[in-house]
């Protein structure tokens, strides 16, 4: 065991990955939503600093949300279920209900809008969810190419 | 709730992110994976072996920490010092001030996530799940098992983690 230094797009480029190829194999999408969710977090802020907007400021302008931009973000984690899928606060109800297919697949979507807009992208991590979009989604209603 | 939306209970949720990262740790695949899914999963237990009346793990270590040092930390912030340590602040935070590279061990950061969370599942259900096993089985002959049983023998009673309900399922 040695310590090395990484980058942090190739950490969270890994999750994404590991999101990716647990979703199309039918595997446990409570996993999927928390790894995208970890990796969109770590893509945001570096789209952030290439000067592009992120997935969230493009949603914001375009539905011309007077909201700030934190807001509008944590209010689509929580549409995703983000937050309640790693976090159990004192008091807080031990149930939670949503529909884990939608949420793994939005978090997905999300987290691949910003990670198409960075360089050193690799292509061949989104290619099984491609093909597996191709198959199984409406590609105009998820505006996937 | 929607038609197609399910209700879990966060036992269920835990667990299965706890499943599939001990899954992905044991078939050596992407451990900055196993890390955040297993501090979900840890973050999820610990607060439910709290609203059991049990010890989590973050007590736990508070008061070995007020053993070897003589202060009990905060456990707020004890939690931010060793999800820092295990690199899961890095994992899944990037402010505007952060660099973009940081330096871990990332082997030994899974394989602590994941006992932290194992403990307080342990604590919580006990160890006949097979995924739990599996793990065990994996940190008794990877970690010499057998020497860290033979020191924990000598740690006095009172440093022992408390646990209340669970005494049987655990031996």
């Amino acid at each position: 065991m040695t310590k090395e230094t990484y980058k942090l797009f190739d950490l969270a480029a890994n999750q994404l990955e590991t999101a990716i190829m647990l979703f199309c194999s039918g595997d446990d999408k409570f996993s999927v939503i928390t790894l995208a969710g970890a990796a969109d977090v770590i893509f945001c802020q570096l789209v952030t600093r290439i000067g592009q907007d992120n997935f969230t400021k493009i949603i914001s302008k375009e539905e011309n949300d007077p909201r700030s931009i934190p807001e509008v973000g944590k209010d689509i984690n929580d549409t995703l279920h983000i937050n309640a899928l790693k976090h159990l606060d004192p008091g807080e109800d031990e149930y939670v209900s949503l529909d884990a297919d939608e949420c793994a697949l939005g978090a997905i979507l999300k987290a691949i809008a910003n990670y198409n807009m960075l360089e050193g992208k690799n292509e061949n991590l989104i290619n099984g969810f491609r093909a597996w979009a191709q198959i199984n989604l409406d590609l105009k209603k998820y505006n996937i190419n | 709730m929607t038609s197609t939306e399910k209700k879990y209970h966060k036992k269920e949720i835990a667990t299965e992110q706890l499943k599939t990262a001990i899954k992905l740790f044991l078939n050596e695949k992407d451990l900055s994976s196993v890390i955040i899914l297993a501090s979900a999963a840890g973050s999820i237990l610990s607060q439910l072996a709290r609203n059991a009346e049990e010890e989590p793990f973050i007590d736990y270590a508070c008061r070995i920490h007020n053993h070897i040092k003589k202060i009990t930390p905060g456990r707020e912030k004890y939690n931010h010092f060793i999800n820092i340590k295990l690199g899961i602040t890095s994992h899944k935070h990037m402010s505007d001030s952060d660099p973009e590279t940081v330096e871990l061990d990332l082997l030994r950061c899974a394989l602590d996530g994941l006992t932290i969370a194992v403990s307080d599942f342990v604590t919580l259900y006990g160890q006949e799940e097979p995924f739990i096993k599996a793990f065990l089985h994996w940190t008794w002959h990877n970690t010499n098992g057998k020497k860290l049983i033979e020191e924990f023998k000598d740690i006095p009673k009172n440093l022992i983690q408390k646990k209340k309900k669970n005494d049987k399922r655990n031996l």
